[in-house]
């Protein structure tokens, strides 16, 4: 096995399920509010999501 | 969402001000409308999608202006329909006011401008509020999602074109609907913006960002992948159509083998009672020259053989004598008196002269020949009796077997005729012409069989490449990828991404099928209180659905008419929809619950069901939803006040005001049966 | 006998009719093609019954009731009828007439002379008694093609079982050549 398999092999170890039921959660929780409101188009929605996931990620 | 109430100004054929009030009482929660016939209650019916939506369908002219303020306008002037619909919403109170300007110019012609819709909602500091109006479609939409409203609003009329929607193909778009409603919306939007097949989505960006500092070859990988997926998908959708296709071809093929198999029965049976009735004919014509040869031996033959015991017994009398005498074989005294009487001899001597010599050597011979020569006379009797013995020799034999023959032959025709008498004749009629046109059936079937199934598996084959491109392209990104450091966040990101994606899909998935189910068994459970197990439905993860009447049940569904039963069909199926929402309201737990119950809003043809049903219906109604709305005709409406007198909390009345000018109707409150709070 | 035409009259017109007609329309079968054929055998039958019988002179004679068999016809059978003249008369009465007495009526008389008429009167008794058996053997109790054919059958049977075993075809051509 080279370097490049071994970092990828890694990489996918790293989800931590704990974080990703907190993740899904968040952004259900914001896509529900959007229902209610429809504050935010579609372009945004995705934007605002992928804010959630890098944050989570970031933080701890 | 409770309705309130509606008020109408100049709205088709009521003219001025009108207005209903909704029962809102939670024990008395029916209200009862009963329009005459053309007074409008389908009119009112359709108000609500007017108001709402704009929408204005099934009506032979499309303007919502009444008839009579417009041909009392004057030219150069303007007048105004409006209809206000208070309602309640998730706690909020709202106001929706659908506007329209109709335009009478110089020349008499009405112009209508594009109606205008208003949302009033009073905030929680007590202020009313007009909310933006880009946005209050949108708002009215999350109040009530119109693809839904034509089942809340439930207009009867269009009861047929509905219930076939709802078995077959716009089940799709229903679908998306039932699940707006029921708080799947948000797992679908998340599921939606996530979505990794597609580029715009939140992965999507991810790849394009990775790929953005990768390099062209990975953009072009990336474009493979989505082109790939495309092309699966497309695949996809025409592998089940062909699947379809090749399930009926595959059955209209064995229908028909099995309709030419039975002809070929038929056909074989033909031809063997053919080879019988040929077979019967040689034995009837062998029997008959048989029978001609017997009768024609008898006629001829038989004294002759029975001669023979007279012969034996004369021969043997005859041996007991012994007149020998000379004489000449052949010659009797007759022969010789007849010679003398001719006067010529048989050698033609002349005989004439009585004392001539020859006269007088044949009377001399006279003495020597029969009668007088005895023994000349046996002797050619014996030679005769030889001939005669040795002819009749072989007739018994002849004749016995000539009748062995003939009665061999009556069995046989016997036999024949049995055989034939078992032939079943219905097997026999067949045409040809038929035959022709099944078997050219046939074989256009089995080629266009054959086509499907080859596109079928070029299809699968082509998926098959796709997805091998797909997982190559992967590949080969994944390895360009890493190598950039770079990557790396973004690439957990995605990771996460994806991951949230897959188990939101799950769930989504599961909570689907389980709302598919629990509509069905609530729609079942409804038929069961109304059909008392004589009719039910399965509904498929189309939402298509398929009735089943049950020919054997308490209560029979098949009495009713076609009308009673596309009616019930729509109707449970959003009493079904309504009780899902109903529970998922009270199901606490779960936070995606966003609806609130929805009122029953209906236009009832209760005289298309037979007694029984009506009552059975009538008795379910009051406790399907938290708020219901009838709109029914004022006969129908008696019998409806008849079943369901405990339950109307108010009752109006729409007539027109003149029997004679269907343009100019009246609502009229009969009667208010709760205390108002 | 044999020189002018015979006529049947009555009962055994009659008879001679059914044995001649169809018995079957769709065959065309008939028992005896012609008249004379029944007149051939019947005499043969009489003597083996030992039946008789005398002419049915009552009743009108009309063309209806009447069978003729014409003298061209006794003619061609000329051989065969006198042959079988001579059989029955060699052994009519045989228990009590003398050698002579039978010898002489079969071959002696000529026709025309009383004799011979006495002869023909004993020959037409058998002939009509023939008659009368074959109606009783045959067209009893037949009404199909099948009925008759058995009738057929059982005729000759009887013949077959009472006189066949006696009569060796040897021992009768024996009797020829001895004679």
């Amino acid at each position: 096995m080279n370097n490049e398999q071994v970092e990828y092999l890694e990489t996918e170890n790293i989800i931590d399920e704990n974080k990703l039921r907190l993740i899904v959660r968040k952004i259900i929780e914001l896509e529900n509010e959007n229902v209610k409101t429809k504050d935010f188009n579609d372009d945004a929605m995705k934007k605002k999501i992928a804010k959630i996931i890098e944050e989570e990620i970031k933080c701890c | 969402m409770l309705l309130k109430k509606i008020t109408l100004y100049n709205f088709r054929p009521f003219k001025g001000k009108h207005e209903i009030v909704f029962s809102t009482d939670k024990e008395k929660n029916i209200t009862l409308v009963m329009a005459e016939n053309g007074s409008g209650k389908t009119t009112l019916a359709k108000a609500f999608q007017w108001v709402l939506y704009g929408k204005m369908e099934g009506f032979k002219y499309s303007s919502a202006l009444n008839k009579l303020v417009e041909k009392e306008m004057l030219a150069g002037t303007s007048e105004t329909v409006k209809i206000e619909l208070e309602l309640s919403h998730n706690g909020k109170d709202y106001t929706i006011v659908r506007t329209q300007e109709y335009r009478k110019d110089i020349n008499e012609n009405i112009k209508a401008e594009n109606s205008i819709l208003d949302v009033i909602s009073k905030q929680d500091d007590g202020q009313t509020n007009f909310s933006n109006t880009l946005k209050n479609s949108t708002l009215v939409s999350s109040i009530l999602p119109e693809l839904l409203s034509k089942y809340f609003f439930f207009d009867g009329e269009r009861i047929d074109t509905m219930a076939k929607e709802v078995s077959i193909g716009k089940s799709e778009e229903f679908k998306t609907a039932v699940q707006n409603l029921l708080g799947l919306t948000a797992l679908m939007k998340s599921i939606e913006h996530l979505n990794p097949n597609s580029k715009d989505s939140v992965i999507g960006r991810y790849n394009s960002q990775i790929d953005a500092l990768g390099d062209k070859q990975t953009r072009d990988l990336r474009d493979q992948i989505y082109k790939a997926s495309e092309n699966i998908e497309k695949n996809n959708k025409r592998i089940e159509q062909i699947k379809e296709d090749v399930e009926y071809y595959k059955s209209e093929i064995a229908k028909s083998i099995r309709k030419i198999e039975s002809f070929a029965e038929a056909e074989k049976a033909q031809k063997h009672l053919n080879k019988l009735n040929a077979e019967l004919a040689h034995e009837k014509e062998y029997k008959r020259n048989a029978i001609v040869n017997l009768m024609s031996n008898f006629s001829k033959e038989t004294y002759s053989y029975f001669s023979r015991k007279l012969i034996k017994d004369a021969l043997e009398f005859l041996k007991e004598t012994d007149h020998i005498d000379k004489g000449i074989p052949g010659v009797r005294a007759e022969t010789v008196k007849h010679l003398l009487a001719r006067k010529k001899c048989l050698c033609g001597a002349d005989l004439t002269e009585p004392t001539c010599q020859e006269v007088r050597e044949l009377i001399e011979l006279l003495k020597f020949i029969p009668p007088q020569s005895l023994s000349t006379s046996i002797k050619d009797f014996v030679d005769k009796s030889n001939g005669s013995v040795r002819n009749s020799s072989n007739y018994y034999k002849n004749m016995t077997t000539q009748l062995g023959v003939i009665r061999q032959c009556s069995t046989n025709i016997d036999e024949k005729e049995n055989e034939i008498g078992d032939i079943d004749q219905n097997l026999l009629k067949t045409s040809n012409s038929e035959i022709t046109y099944l078997k050219n059936r046939q074989i256009d079937f089995e080629r266009t069989l054959k086509a499907r199934i080859e596109e079928l598996n070029n299809l699968k084959a082509d998926n098959i490449v796709n997805e091998r491109e797909k997982s190559n392209a992967e590949a080969e990104i994944n390895k360009l990828q890493l190598k950039i450091q770079r990557n790396q966040s973004i690439e957990i990101q995605r990771q996460y991404a994806k991951a949230a994606y897959d188990m939101m899909k799950m769930t989504y998935d599961f909570e689907e099928n389980k709302t598919r189910e629990n509509l069905e068994a609530e729609i079942n459970n409804l038929f069961k209180q109304i059909y008392a197990g004589g009719m039910r439905i399965d509904v498929d993860e189309k939402y298509r659905i398929t009735t089943y009447v049950d020919e054997l049940g308490d209560d029979n569904a098949n009495i009713d008419s076609n009308t009673a039963k596309s009616f019930s069909i729509i109707f449970a199926f959003i009493v079904g929809v309504i009780n899902l929402a109903k529970k998922k309201v009270n199901d606490k737990n779960n936070e995606n619950a966003i609806t609130d119950e929805y009122p029953l809003v209906m236009d009832a043809p209760l005289s298309s069901f037979d007694q029984r049903r009506i009552k059975n219906i009538c008795s379910t109604i009051p406790n399907i939803a938290r708020q219901v709305i009838i709109f029914i005709k004022d006969t129908d409406g008696n019998i409806a006040k008849e079943e369901m007198k405990e339950k109307i909390g108010i009752e109006y009345e729409v007539a027109l005001k003149d029997r004679e000018l269907p343009l100019d109707s009246n609502i009229t409150k009969v009667g208010e049966y709760y205390n108002v709070q | 006998m044999f020189n002018k035409e015979y006529i049947f009259k009555g009962i055994h017109a009659n008879i001679v009719t059914k044995l001649t007609s169809e018995i079957d329309s769709e065959t065309k079968f008939k028992l005896f093609e012609r008249n004379i054929d029944v007149f051939i055998i019947a005499p043969i039958v009489g003597y083996l019954y030992g039946t008789t019988d005398v002419r049915d002179d009552s009743g009108q004679i009309t063309v209806d009731n009447i069978k003729k068999i014409n003298i061209d016809q006794l003619q061609r059978e000329s051989y065969v009828l006198n042959y079988n003249y001579e059989l029955i008369m060699l052994l009519h009465n045989k228990t009590q007439d003398s050698i002579e007495t039978r010898l002489d009526r079969a071959f002696k008389y000529e026709a025309g002379s009383s004799e011979r008429e006495e002869c023909d009167k004993i020959y037409e008794s058998y002939l009509l008694g023939g008659i009368n058996i074959l109606n009783e053997k045959l067209l009893k109790d037949a009404n199909s093609v099948d009925d008759y054919i058995n009738n057929i059958f059982y005729f000759i049977s009887e013949y077959h079982e009472r006189y066949d075993e006696e009569i060796k075809e040897e021992d009768i051509l024996d009797l020829c050549t001895n004679n």
